[in-house]
């Protein structure tokens, strides 16, 4: 199967190690989104089920899919701003997915905006492949912590 | 609208008067009938007192009622134009300060309260309505109330209330006093707020003084000058002047409305929007003077209000609206501080100028009435003798027009001998090396056609280099003089035709000297004496020895007022000689001794021989007892009458002249006695008496007789009785011999009638007339020396002595006694003029013109001298006046070459000043306008290394104390210089000029214009100049104050070839950024104009420079805002391209064993995203290297930018290159491909970023019609497009495309609607206005046009 997929189709797939953590990407980047997708197969317990370009678009997906974990970069384009994506997934009603700030901006207002809006945490775009599976890890276990 | 108003307050007035007649009517109603009854004629006169007051009451409160409603609108504008707007106050300026300020200006200080109170109470609602506490509102409007009573206070003493702005000094002076109230208004204002509002007192302190100050300076003038104008102001001098006011204040309208308006430019651009109505101030200032000046400022101010409230226009921000505000606040502060207030003093400087030149037409009026008052004649003509002036009573005097007469060359209007004089005279005059005067009398035709005489005095004008450009005379009618002077002429010539016609006589008049006045006849030849050898020498003198001893007794007796005479032999002959007293005139008392006498002189010799002989007849007979026939034929044939008496007193003897004087026969004579003859009694009893004496003495006896006869009025004899003795002794008879002297008689008295007339003549002439002999001794002075000197008129003073004789001084006679010399000497008439050494004032001295003028003999000898010595202290006078009114017009000519030379200037250096050269160039051009214009030898920019580079401001307020001032004066370097040269070199940059080191320190420490002169040079100050004020020195230097600079005055050493140095420092505000100096070769005195002048150029510098280093800042910060760029560039696409390689790359090893054939996909997606990394990084190098881009072929740059977006989107783009692009590139400039490439860079982020395009098409096409290129770029997406309208101007780097177009002469469109996706294109045309500058052609590179799908694979 092709990297290069479209989202909606990646979001049907179910991964046949059958997971139990299921992750949605967001970030304007193509070659980001794919290359992120090919990396987290190699986490056997983390299933990319969707991406997104933009935050509407993240939105829509997460209201759909009710993914774990949402990895997110916060520079998208679009009307909503990143952390404002981030606030909206707090709703109360429906599952609430932790979100996992992954950015390469070192701006040093939009990360804690973010994480004030309710992020779990943030892994810079520096970072080790492994530094960002514990993370997803480690959100999703404070989610089933919260459950 | 003062009239408006006063028809207000008037149409109020009415109203009330007829409600308080209708209060009246109903309080009338209301009263009691009886009481009204007896009260009516009461309340009538108390209703008209009532009025009265009404009326009085209203006239004091209307000024009142005028400024609350002016207040009041001003605080309504402010409130609802400012404080309402988008983002609220502080306005740009304080408008009610401007209204109060006037209001104090226009009224008497007992008077200011009312208004005061007046603002107070009106301000009061209106602070309160923003929230304001009253106390807080209290102590914030006492400042408000003190700036305008200390401006006023400051103005008093130098200008006139309120200011009229009508020269430069007003509104210095007014700029000055209102700058200085301000500051101290501001100062006391901003620490109320600080104290009770917590504002920042200098923010607020810079706010209020910028917004007061520049209500005071814009539109309290405006005001002012509006009242000033009144109704009138409003009326255009003309129809043109009424449409040039419309055009100008319309245009200010139309386009203050159009840069408020104007939305089309991002914000970068909108502030230059600001500069627009610059053209329209400088227009208003030169042809409306300050009201115009003024007028158009408080326009633009009103209508900026509103915008900078609004944030439109110029004002328009897309950033924080409220700091945005602040900025265009102080920028709209700024722009009309430094650009508006000099067209302010531009304005005044006009209108003084116009004033100088109404004063020059004044003058040349007033000269003008001088001229044409004159009675003298005054014309100019040209050396050809065209006229080019005749006043008026030269017309009235030639009897022709001014018409007539201009134009024309004169001499043909004159009898033709004296034409050939004048023109003689005239050439001669040219032909002078000098300016002469050269007098002409000659004759001319008069009103009446008569022959005139006139004299005129020419002189010659010159120009500068000493050539003749035109001739000036004054002339006078002088015919009255000539017809005197001919008379007199005529008369004497009369008087010695009768003299010379006496037969065989002489005759010699003598005056009190015994001094000969006149001597002629026919009887001084035959005597061996001349005319000449007698006239103006004493008996003593003309006679010899031995007969003047004779004479003189004669001579006196004459005096004496006694007739005597005697018989003289000379040189064997008889001469009988008979001296008479000469009167001076008729009317003189026969008392008063005589002062002059007459001698006549008559031969004799024949009478004397025939009377001998008679005598020896008679004898002869007497002894022979016969009568001798002999004798009777002598006695018959005598002229003269001749008897014989008895010694009883009987006639005997008559001879033929007897018979016929006496009318008789002999016979009836003979035998009777003078008493018988029937005779007068006065006739006989002198004869019978003196026949009787004869008779009794036997002696001779000779007198004259008076005889009535019936033709004349007396017949005149000389009588002489002759005793005949018989030999024993015995009187035989007496004999008679009667001469008839009544011409003799009569040719006397006509010429002391002569005298008399001429006496008359010259007596009464204004003009001094003497006469002096060849020793310079007076023999004739008229009354009228009494002007000059302090004797007595009397003649005797004067007669025969010489001016040393008189005891005056020889400075005063000197120069007349040697022209009267050379006249003697060579015959030649001359003129001289004189001082009056003797006038009452010295300071306006006396004028005397001396015609000296020969008197020849009939022998062409100068027997005397004439001086007629005319008072030509008037002629001088208005000469001088004449003179001083050109030298003043000359002044007044050059003052205005000056003013505009000036005014050229400083337009010229403001043109520069907004012009697009180098900084360097700038300055060299002002050093060079200010070197020009103030005449200095050479004019140098002295500041610190990198002047005009915003990196090192060297200013006051970092290095505030005298030692850092000292350091920094080291610092500084020649930065530009015209006419410098020292030691004979000319200046290098950045040289050193340490001889100005001390003035340069002073001038920076006390930021006042410093002067030096050299060592022997005097302290360089003009004194005369009003505006010099001089304070005490202490330290050997003087601090003046020069107009409103004061000027601190150095003695010191300069290098050769400078002798005096003006130093002038370059200040912006608190920041000294160095001086100007202006070195003159010569020592130098300053004067207050000019070192404002300097101060000018030297603020003109500063604006230079403040020009330049806004240029560097705004480089600088488009420099780190393009770097910004390439860094979130780098950030957005390589960075996360090599990341996701990274990550591809860490996972791949476990991944390939668990997914294979996905891995194997991974190492495709790794390779393309290294590539897409790669066309990242080559496209951002293309714009970090602007020459890559240039010699890069567009539409390869093109391809590989698409080629770069494409991969990093995903999205495929495809470049279309059309037509003969490539061929046609080398002829598109590099700036215009430049353009293209970020036209395209800026459409192609949009689209692959927001509108989620599926497709995006690049094409590029070039065409070449008839030499002209067109060049289209286009990018079309089939993404969401969007609504432009709805995008703010800002937003998509729409506005970014649009001006990198427009500053290459191209012109972008954009078209999208919602959900049919975005065509950006970009066309250019060569040739068009604004085009980028051609390049020279290259040579033509082959790039076949390619059609490229979008992402390489």
């Amino acid at each position: 199967m092709s990297l290069m997929s479209e989202p909606g189709a990646q979001s049907t797939a179910k991964t046949e190690a059958g997971g139990t953590l299921r992750v949605v990407i967001v970030d304007d980047h193509p070659a980001v989104r794919r290359s992120l997708r090919f990396a987290l197969l190699s986490a056997e317990d983390i299933d990319v089920v969707g991406e997104a370009a933009d935050a509407e678009e993240a939105l829509w997906i997460c209201g759909d899919l009710h993914p774990d974990v949402v990895i997110m970069d916060l520079r998208l384009p679009g009307r909503l701003s990143g952390a404002e994506a981030i606030r909206a997934l707090q709703r109360p009603e429906g599952s609430v997915p932790q979100v996992v700030v992954h950015t390469a901006d070192h701006d040093a207002r939009l990360v804690p905006e973010a994480l004030a809006a309710g992020a779990w945490g943030y892994v810079p775009k520096q970072g080790e492949l492994a530094e960002l599976i514990a993370a997803i890890r480690a959100a999703h276990a404070r989610r089933q912590a919260k459950a | 609208m003062r009239d408006s108003l006063s028809r207000m307050v008037r149409l109020l007035d009415q109203l009330r008067i007829t409600l308080a007649t209708w209060v009246d009517r109903v309080q009338a109603t209301l009263r009691p009938s009886e009481v009204g009854q007896r009260m009516q004629h009461s309340s009538l006169r108390e209703h008209e007192k009532r009025q009265a007051r009404w009326r009085a009451t209203w006239r004091a409160g209307r000024p009142l009622l005028v400024f609350a409603v002016a207040y009041l609108v001003a605080w309504s504008y402010l409130f609802v134009a400012a404080f309402l707007g988008k983002a609220p106050p502080p306005a740009p300026l304080f408008a009610p300060g401007a209204v109060l300020l006037s209001a104090i200006l226009l009224t008497p200080s007992r008077h200011w309260w009312r208004f005061l109170v007046a603002a107070f109470v009106i301000q009061v609602p209106i602070l309160a309505y923003l929230h304001v506490p009253l106390w807080w509102n209290l102590l914030g409007y006492t400042p408000d109330a003190i700036g305008p009573i200390i401006a006023a206070s400051l103005m008093r003493p130098f200008i006139a209330l309120p200011p009229r702005f009508a020269t430069l000094r007003d509104v210095s002076i007014y700029t000055a006093c209102v700058g200085v109230a301000v500051a101290i208004d501001a100062t006391i204002g901003s620490a109320v707020n600080a104290v009770f509002g917590g504002e920042a007192y200098w923010a607020t302190w810079v706010s209020w003084y910028l917004g007061d100050v520049l209500a005071d300076l814009v539109l309290a003038p405006a005001i002012l000058l509006w009242l000033a104008a009144g109704f009138g102001g409003l009326r255009a001098g003309s129809r043109r002047r009424f449409v040039e006011a419309g055009l100008l204040y319309g245009g200010l309208l139309l386009l203050g409305r159009f840069v408020i308006d104007a939305r089309v430019l991002g914000p970068d651009a909108a502030p230059a929007l600001i500069y627009l109505p610059v053209p329209l101030l400088l227009w208003a200032a030169a042809r409306f003077g300050p009201r115009g000046v003024a007028t158009a400022l408080s326009l633009l101010i009103i209508l900026s209000i509103p915008a900078v409230a609004n944030a439109l226009g110029p004002f328009a921000s897309t950033s924080d609206p409220a700091a945005a505000v602040l900025g265009h606040i102080l920028t709209l502060r700024l722009f009309v501080l430094v650009i508006g207030v000099p067209p302010f003093f531009l304005a005044a400087l006009m209108q003084e100028r116009v004033a100088a030149e109404g004063a020059l037409r004044e003058s040349e009026a007033r000269y003008q009435a001088v001229v044409e008052t004159q009675t003298e004649m005054i014309t100019r003509y040209r050396p050809d003798t065209t006229l080019t002036f005749v006043n008026d009573a030269t017309c009235r005097s030639w009897g022709r027009s001014r018409e007539e007469s201009l134009d024309k060359p004169f001499l043909a209007a004159l009898p033709e001998a004296a034409a050939a004089r004048v023109q003689e005279t005239i050439q001669a005059l040219l032909a002078q090396p000098h300016p002469g005067v050269a007098t002409t009398e000659h004759e001319a035709w008069g009103p009446d056609g008569s022959m005139r005489w006139h004299q005129w005095v020419n002189r010659t004008i010159l120009d500068a280099e000493g050539r003749v450009i035109e001739l000036q005379g004054i002339g006078r009618d002088i015919t009255d003089r000539k017809r005197a002077e001919e008379a007199l002429r005529a008369s004497e010539a009369r008087y010695r035709t009768v003299v010379r016609n006496l037969p065989r006589s002489a005759v010699l008049l003598f005056d009190a000297d015994l001094r000969h006045t006149f001597a002629d006849g026919p009887g001084l030849l035959a005597l061996g004496l001349t005319p000449e050898g007698l006239e103006g020498h004493t008996v003593w003198e003309a006679f010899p020895g031995e007969l003047a001893a004779t004479l003189a007794p004669h001579y006196e007796a004459a005096l004496a007022g006694r007739a005597v005479a005697l018989d003289l032999e000379h040189a064997g002959q008889t001469w009988h000689v008979q001296s008479v007293p000469l009167p001076a005139a008729a009317s003189e008392i026969a008392a008063v001794p005589a002062r002059a006498g007459m001698v006549l002189l008559q031969d004799a010799t024949e009478q004397r021989r025939a009377r001998d002989e008679l005598e020896r007849e008679r004898t002869r007979a007497t002894r022979l007892g016969a009568l001798s026939q002999e004798f009777r034929t002598l006695a018959e044939h005598s002229p003269d009458l001749i008897a014989r008496f008895d010694p009883g007193g009987r006639l005997r003897y008559v001879n033929q002249a007897g018979v016929d004087l006496l009318g008789q026969p002999a016979e009836r004579w003979i035998g009777r006695t003078f008493a018988d003859m029937g005779l007068p009694p006065d006739v006989s009893a002198p004869l019978t008496q003196a026949l009787r004496d004869v008779v009794a003495t036997r002696a001779p006896r000779t007198f004259d007789l008076d005889i009535p006869s019936p033709e004349g009025p007396v017949d005149a004899l000389h009588v002489r009785f002759v005793p005949e003795l018989a030999e024993d002794g015995a009187l035989q008879s007496v004999l008679s011999i009667a001469t008839d002297v009544t011409a003799l008689k009569h040719a006397e008295a006509r010429l002391a009638e002569q005298e008399r007339h001429f006496r008359t003549l010259v007596e009464h002439s204004p003009d001094i007339i003497a006469r002096f002999d060849r020793q310079l001794r007076y023999s004739y002075v008229s009354p009228a020396i009494r002007r000059v000197s302090p004797l007595p008129v009397a003649e005797m003073a004067y007669i025969g002595k010489t001016n040393a004789e008189l005891g005056w001084p020889e400075a005063v006679y000197g120069p007349a006694h040697q022209a009267i010399a050379r006249v003697f000497q060579t015959g030649e008439a001359e003129t001289l003029e004189e001082i009056d050494a003797n006038s009452p004032d010295p300071a306006r001295p006396g004028y005397f013109r001396a015609q000296i003028l020969p008197e020849h003999a009939d022998d062409g000898r100068v027997e005397s001298v004439l001086t007629v010595t005319t008072d030509i202290t008037d002629f001088k006078r208005t000469e001088q006046a004449l003179r001083e009114a050109n030298a003043r017009i000359e002044a007044a000519r050059e003052a205005e070459e000056r003013r505009k030379q000036i005014a050229e200037s400083l337009r010229g250096v403001l043109e520069v000043l907004n012009s697009q050269r180098a900084p360097r160039d700038i300055l060299q051009y002002i050093v060079r306008q200010a070197n020009d214009v103030l005449g200095s030898a050479a004019a140098v920019i002295y500041g610190p290394a990198q002047l005009t580079d915003a990196r090192s401001p060297q200013t006051r307020s970092e290095a505030p104390a005298a030692a850092r001032v000292g350091d920094l004066a080291t610092t500084l370097r020649v930065q530009a210089a015209e006419g410098l040269r020292t030691g004979g070199l000319r200046a290098r940059p950045h040289q050193r000029l340490p001889f100005a080191d001390s003035a340069v320190e002073q001038a920076l420490s006390s930021a006042r214009p410093v002067a030096v002169t050299g060592v022997d040079g005097r302290g360089s100050l003009a004194p005369e100049d009003p505006g010099v004020r001089e304070s005490a020195a202490t330290d050997g230097n003087a601090t003046v104050g020069v107009g409103d600079t004061a000027l601190v005055c150095l003695a010191g050493e300069l290098p050769a070839p400078f002798h005096a140095l003006l130093v002038v420092p370059i200040r912006v505000r608190d920041s000294l950024y160095g001086c100007l100096l202006l070195l003159y070769s010569q020592p130098h005195d300053f004067e207050a104009e000019e070192v404002a002048l300097a101060q000018a150029y030297a603020d003109q510098v500063a604006q230079a420079i403040t020009n330049a280093r806004l240029q560097v800042h705004l480089e600088q910060a488009a420099a780190a805002a393009e770097r910004n760029r390439l860094a979130q560039e780098l950030h957005d696409t390589v960075k996360q391209e090599l990341y996701s390689a990274g990550l591809i790359a860490q996972s791949l090893p476990i991944v390939w064993q668990t997914h294979p054939a996905r891995a194997e996909a991974a190492l495709r997606e790794l390779f393309a995203t290294t590539q897409s990394a790669y066309a990242g990084l080559q496209a951002l190098l293309l714009e970090l290297r602007p020459t890559a881009l240039e010699q890069l072929p567009l539409a390869e740059a093109l391809r590989q930018l698409s080629a770069a977006m494409s991969t990093r989107a995903g999205v495929p783009v495809v470049v279309d290159v059309e037509g003969a692009a490539a061929m046609l590139e080398p002829l598109v400039p590099a700036a215009v491909k430049i353009a293209c490439y970020r036209v395209a860079q800026e459409a192609l982020m949009n689209a692959t970023k927001h509108a989620r395009a599926h497709a995006i098409r690049v094409r590029l096409r070039a065409t070449a019609t008839s030499g002209r290129r067109r060049l289209e770029l286009e990018i079309a997406d089939d993404g969401r497009g969007f609504d432009p309208r709805a995008i703010p101007a800002g937003h998509l780097g729409l506005g970014i495309m649009r001006e990198r177009a427009r500053s290459v002469g191209a012109h972008v469109q954009v078209q999208s609607h919602a959900g049919q996706g975005t065509v950006v294109s970009m066309t250019w045309r060569s040739g068009q206005k604004n085009s980028a500058p051609e390049e020279p052609k290259r040579a033509e590179r082959a790039h076949p046009a390619v059609r490229v799908g979008g992402c390489p694979s």
